[in-house]
């Protein structure tokens, strides 16, 4: 199950704007969601036991988050310090409660731990949003004409399309995919704001850098594989890659 | 209502100016009445290769600061019926040109020109933003050289977005591309980018190609454009430039090497 979730990442790429050293980002990452379905303080310790001594290295040191949404928090007495205490003597590490209506705040701020409310992701996921996972039902960008030597097209939030070559010396960013019909020869950074399902295609490839979500190729490692044809490029286990169209 | 037409190229030394002389005076020789302003405040070359450079008594930053009307600062070309030469100051700075005065000076030279070839400093900063401001047509000069290309295609971003036509959304400033300095023997060695490379890069309209040529030079110094030299290859592809100019289909010449003879290639010529 995914949430959205505030790191601080390490520069990994290029940051000739800012001299931070430290960006904020949002990113879709996998976590352990804690959901219950009823509460009893004894029978949550036992299942969690049998749960945890099943496969005892899976869950060393997980993040979970606590997910009281399917109980109703006005009947039932929660003692919260105590469902971590179990959590972490079975080596899970809560980070955060998931928001609901009726939580004990007061304690909650004794925990110490934070109130996430996720997106729309969580609960039931409707067919749609599966096949269209990160075009998210906006927009795309297209651009109808070449994008000249110095010039900067971003596509917010959508795809960008664009009808012609990306010269060198210009740079085309999208929070989405890239499709370039044309020569790329300049710089291409597809899901900027974290999105490592987004890809980049072109039908000539002769770039100067290409990025996703901060993962990058420069030309020179880029002329071995599928330099002047139709190439798209993707995120496969944190690494990026290329291949022939 | 005269055709504003700037000959613009981002990168110096690509013949911008040699351009704008030979285009001209192609222009006036059609029976256009011509005027080519020379936009390189501070660095003044037109006048040098047109050959009037003994006859600038007012220059254009006069002309903006009213201290010179028109009828005193243009030069009226000695060889060619209506061709004129508006001279750019030698003292002044790019700082002297406002869009204003610019506006104000390109009006009233349209109530009795056909055609008004502004000659742009080289770069892309206030000098080079002033001469295409105001065009309705850009002749990008070229070498077929990476970073000619490179600025050239850095140009023609920025005709798209700040030429007055761009600001006001209205028929994008028409494009050409004329390559100089083309030596297709080099071509064929494949030291030397392609009319076919360049093409395919900036994407718009071939207007010419010229071959390099020692007449270049010559007619430089002497202060004659090529163009009048018809013996010249480069003279020819500049008349061939000029019609495609003004509509004309006209077959391009000089793209590939001459063949070599055999007793040439004995001695090594």
């Amino acid at each position: 199950m995914s949430v959205y979730w505030l790191c601080f990442y390490e520069n990994k790429e290029d940051d000739r704007m800012t001299n931070d050293c430290f960006r904020l980002k949002g990113s879709v990452m996998t976590t352990f969601i804690l959901e219950f379905s009823d509460f009893d303080s004894d029978m949550f310790k036992h299942q969690l036991k049998q749960k945890v001594d099943a496969s005892p290295e899976f869950f060393q040191q997980s993040p979970v988050i606590i997910d009281f949404s399917k109980l109703d928090l006005q009947k039932i007495e929660i003692d919260y310090l105590d469902i971590l205490s179990t959590c972490r003597e079975h080596g899970l590490q809560p980070t955060a409660f998931h928001h609901h209506e009726h939580l004990d705040l007061n304690a909650i701020k004794n925990t110490n731990l934070a109130v996430i409310k996720p997106g729309s992701s969580k609960t039931e996921k409707k067919p749609t949003q599966r096949s269209l996972p990160h075009s998210s039902g906006t927009q795309a960008k297209i651009i109808n004409k070449p994008v000249r030597s110095g010039q900067q097209i971003y596509a917010e939030g959508s795809d960008l399309i664009i009808l012609g070559s990306v010269s060198g010396g210009a740079e085309v960013l999208a929070d989405g995919n890239i499709h370039i019909y044309g020569s790329l020869r300049g710089r291409a950074l597809a899901g900027v704001k974290g999105n490592n399902e987004a890809r980049i295609f072109c039908t000539n490839n002769e770039a100067e850098l290409v990025s996703i979500n901060g993962h990058f190729l420069v030309s020179d490692a880029l002329e071995t594989q599928t330099w002047k044809q139709p190439a798209q490029f993707y995120l496969s286990n944190e690494a990026l890659h290329v291949s022939t169209l | 209502m005269a055709k504003i037409i700037v000959v613009t190229s981002g990168k110096g030394g690509v013949g911008k100016t040699t351009t704008s002389a030979a285009i001209g005076t192609g222009l006036a020789l059609k029976g256009n009445k011509t005027v080519i302003i020379d936009f390189d405040v501070g660095l003044r070359n037109l006048d040098l290769i047109m050959g009037c450079e003994r006859r600038v008594v007012y220059d254009f930053v006069n002309v903006l600061n009213n201290e010179a009307n028109l009828t005193q600062t243009l030069i009226k070309d000695k060889r060619v019926e209506n061709l004129f030469v508006l001279p750019a100051s030698q003292t002044r700075d790019k700082d002297a040109l406002t869009l204003e005065g610019v506006e104000k000076v390109l009006n009233e030279l349209s109530e009795t020109f056909d055609f008004i070839i502004c000659d742009s400093p080289a770069g892309i900063e206030k000098g080079a933003q002033m001469a295409l401001y105001f065009a309705d047509e850009a002749i990008v000069v070229t070498n077929p050289e990476v970073s000619s290309v490179r600025d050239s295609d850095r140009i023609l971003g920025i005709l798209q977005s700040k030429s007055k036509r761009a600001e006001q959304g209205s028929e994008p400033v028409k494009e050409h591309l004329l390559l100089t300095r083309y030596n297709p023997a080099r071509v064929e060695e494949g030291e030397m980018l392609s009319v076919t490379d360049v093409e395919e890069i900036l994407a718009i309209p071939l207007m010419g190609v010229i071959p390099e040529s020692e007449a270049v030079l010559k007619a430089s110094n002497q202060g004659e454009p090529v163009i009048h030299n018809q013996d010249a290859d480069a003279g020819k592809a500049y008349s061939d430039a000029v019609d495609r100019l003004l509509g004309e289909t006209v077959e391009f010449r000089f793209l590939t090497a001459p063949k070599k003879g055999i007793l040439k290639r004995l001695i090594g010529a």
